[in-house]
């Protein structure tokens, strides 16, 4: 069988553990809001048009933000109350989903509790009930076929929208669905589509039962159908019940292939020594580096210009040695937050050419590129032009190209391959490098920060044992060839590897563990 | 000394209700409706009879007043607590369609906190009584018909064995020889229960078959207010006797084509 289709069907019954409990829960608790919210709103005209509207206005935030402003709400939420609120994975994901969960059900609820037949609401008030009886007895009853309507339809809608649960690092099927895209690994996207879509119909159908059950007086289908779906979310449930008191780390991942690759390098060696592991993959920047604060991620590896720019706000360029130095000491002062080491390559802009080009021009360095700028033309990703990068090359090589294009990265490469461009910015551990037979410039005058790939561990398990002794081996161990072979792995579109493959590969190819990068005196950071 | 008489069933002591609208729905009503009678309420739409009937058990307060039910104030009785006491039959019938025939007969006596055993036998009881096959109790409303419907709606205003019975057009959607079957029935139940029964029926004809006494709204008022042998002698003043007259020379022309029949037949 594929290799990625293995992989990806080995991930699938975590994901889709986690994937039914987190719908099921945002269901429950959706509705646990909704319905007697429901039931108070149909009796005062005007909380029902507050109640409404805010359900739609909700509606109207696309789910991926709603997802993404939970996770500063719950930091806040946990400065101001003093408290510990895990404010990524399961918590977020679960009051996102709820809230997105709120509307269908509200409305249905409210239109069935207000649609029903006056007269028939009056013989109740006639025969004598008092008004929590005609609600349980009478309007209740009768309103739950449209109530379920409701719940059928916010189910469907919660199973489809938390595949986004990854986003905020809680495990569901959009790990496979993230993962495979940013790695253009169909196989795995279609496992996580499919797995999803299935799920959605399956209890979409269950729910339809119950329905059915509902509106026709049959307890034989409500009963079979509200069985079922217990036994599924029981089944998820015990799935995921930890297996034994082994210690748990969890991996982070920004949301690239380079990322995935090395947060299953890091796992397989931890799980070597008998710990459980989860991923939290396809992390933005920022948010993997809060969340390792917070201790809700072990580790993960960041670039060292990334922490410079965007967490030290420093605009400087210092050597490399200095500046990962002061990158130590400030990650330990704010937060605890240790270095395990540098893994030996560096994730860095770059400026790219052809070999034989090179070879003829005589470039080796930026610094040979800007004498024969005037004459070719730069291609660069939509992003670089714009980047303080770029900014800090061109004013200190006085660069000027004849022209300089934009593109998507994957074109950007054909756009070399093709002599379309001369040079082209790159990520210096970008497999397509080596596989497109480029060479990465020189930049003598360090106008380019350094970005070595630092290994980053939470406060939490700063001094854990365990865990340095499975991260030491590969402090300084990956040489950035090894790198990109890998990375080439997953990111070339025939003969596709999963990240675990390209992983277990990397494993083989690790340098000798030779003198590690040196890093500046460390406080409570290094092993 | 005379002994102290019984109070009346139902007393209206200038009762009145106003709706938002300027105009009273109901003009101040005084009106004691006596034990064991049987008194209908005839108006047209608007005219204040179904308002004046929801004032006894509270779907409506009145703005001024008071209302008693044998003897004791409405205002002064929970709500629920007064209705279970007073049987209603609904305008619109108004069986409950997700409860099976014996549970909408069986809701009071339920609300009332009666037994299962006590409640299936009082059903069994109250569908003979109604003239109804005992296994009706597990059909739903949707499978009867619609003098059927109201027949459960009468057993279910007898289930807890009220004395009095509020009665809203309860014959209004039936075809004239269901209606007039089932108007006979209910009279004999009337008398064998021995209820007071207040009865709204926009049906001047209706009100003077059925009832021992009958009061004549109009405008939120009390226009007449007799025994139909009286109204029928042209006791009740021109609104009543207008009522009358239409039914009457309704009677006359069949009679007169029966008789043209009879010469030419």
């Amino acid at each position: 069988m594929d290799d990625r289709l293995t992989a990806a069907l080995a991930a699938l019954p975590i994901d889709l553990a986690w994937h039914v409990l987190l719908s099921a829960a945002a269901l429950a608790f959706g509705a646990t809001v909704a319905l007697p919210l429901a039931v108070a709103a149909a009796r005062r005209p005007g909380l029902r048009a507050v109640s409404l509207g805010l359900a739609s206005a909700i509606q109207t935030i696309p789910a991926l933000a709603l997802l993404a402003l939970f996770y500063p709400l719950l930091l806040l939420a946990a400065r101001i109350t003093g408290g510990v609120l895990p404010a990524l994975g399961f918590l977020p994901a679960l009051l996102a989903l709820a809230l997105f969960a709120l509307l269908p059900m509200l409305r249905n609820a409210v239109e069935g509790l207000t649609g029903l037949d006056p007269a028939i609401l009056e013989a109740a008030d006639g025969v004598g009930m008092t008004p929590g009886q005609r609600l349980r007895l009478i309007e209740i009853p009768l309103a739950a076929p449209v109530v379920m309507a409701g719940v059928r339809t916010a189910a469907v809608w919660t199973i489809g929208t938390a595949t986004l649960a990854t986003t905020v690092g809680q495990p569901c099927l959009g790990n496979l669905i993230f993962s495979g895209l940013q790695t253009e690994d169909w196989v795995t996207v279609l496992v996580g589509c499919a797995a999803s879509a299935a799920l959605a119909l399956g209890v979409d159908a269950l729910l339809g039962l119950v329905q059915s059950g509902v509106a026709r007086r049959l307890p034989v289908r409500i009963a079979i159908g509200g069985a079922l779906l217990a036994a599924g979310i029981a089944a998820a449930a015990f799935a995921l019940a930890p297996g034994s008191a082994r210690a748990t780390y969890t991996l982070g991942a920004k949301n690239f292939g380079e990322q995935f690759i090395l947060a299953r390098l890091i796992g397989a060696r931890l799980e070597a020594t008998g710990a459980r592991v989860q991923y939290r993959e396809g992390l933005g920047s920022a948010v993997a580096f809060r969340a390792l604060a917070a201790s809700d991620i072990d580790v993960y590896v960041d670039y060292s210009g990334t922490l410079w720019t965007n967490q030290m706000a420093r605009a400087d360029t210092p050597a490399p040695a200095a500046m990962r130095g002061e990158i130590v000491r400030w990650l330990a002062v704010h937060g605890g937050i240790g270095v395990a080491g540098a893994l030996g390559f560096e994730n860095a802009y770059a400026l790219a050419m052809r070999r034989d080009q090179a070879a003829a021009l005589g470039v080796r360095s930026i610094a040979d590129l800007a004498r024969a700028a005037p004459g070719l033309v730069l291609g660069a990703d939509l992003e670089f032009l714009s980047r303080p990068e770029w900014r800090a090359i061109r004013t200190a090589y006085d660069l000027h190209f004849r022209e300089t294009r934009a593109f998507a990265p994957t074109f950007m490469y054909r756009a070399i391959a093709d002599r379309s461009v001369d040079a082209i910015s790159a990520f210096s551990s970008d497999g397509r490098i080596a596989a497109d037979d480029l060479v990465v410039l020189t930049d003598p005058a360090h106008a380019i920060p350094s970005y070595d790939a630092l290994l980053l561990v939470s406060p939490r398990r700063a001094r854990d044992p365990r865990l340095a002794a499975a991260l030491a081996p590969l402090v300084g161990a990956i040489p950035v060839e090894a790198m990109r072979a890998a990375n080439l792995m997953v990111d070339r579109d025939q003969d596709k590897q999963s990240p675990q493959a390209a992983a277990r590969w990397l494993a083989t190819h690790l340098a000798r563990p030779a003198p590690p990068v040196t890093l500046a005196p460390a406080k409570g950071g290094q092993p | 000394m005379p002994a102290t008489p019984a109070p009346p069933a139902i007393a209206f002591d200038r009762a009145c209700k106003r709706f938002s609208n300027a105009q009273p729905a109901l003009a101040p009503l005084s009106l004691d409706i006596a034990p064991g009678s049987f008194v209908a309420l005839v108006g047209a739409s608007g005219s204040g009879k179904t308002t004046t009937l929801k004032l006894v058990n509270r779907l409506v307060d009145p703005s001024s007043g008071r209302v008693r039910v044998e003897g004791e104030d409405v205002a002064a009785l929970p709500a629920a607590q007064l209705r279970r006491r007073i049987g209603y039959v609904f305008q619109g019938i108004g069986l409950f369609p997700h409860l099976s025939v014996g549970e909408n007969i069986g809701i009071v006596p339920r609300l009332l906190g009666r037994e299962r055993a006590w409640i299936a036998a009082r059903v069994a009881e109250l569908l003979a009584m109604v003239a109804l096959p005992p296994d009706y109790a597990a059909r739903v409303p949707a499978q009867l018909s619609g003098g059927e419907r109201q027949r459960i709606g009468i057993a279910r205003a007898l289930a807890a064995g009220p004395k009095i019975v509020l009665m809203d057009e309860p014959m209004g959607a039936l075809d004239p020889v269901t209606r007039d079957r089932l108007g006979r029935d209910y009279r004999a139940l009337h008398d064998a229960q021995r209820l007071t029964t207040l009865m709204v029926t926009h049906d001047i004809q209706e009100a003077l078959l059925l009832a021992d006494r009958v009061v004549v709204m109009a405008r939120g008022q009390v226009v007449a207010d007799d025994r139909p042998g009286a109204l029928l002698g042209g006791a009740g003043g021109a609104e009543a006797a207008a009522l009358i007259a239409v039914p009457r020379e309704q009677a006359e022309r069949i009679a007169a084509m029966r008789d043209a029949g009879t010469r030419h037949g």
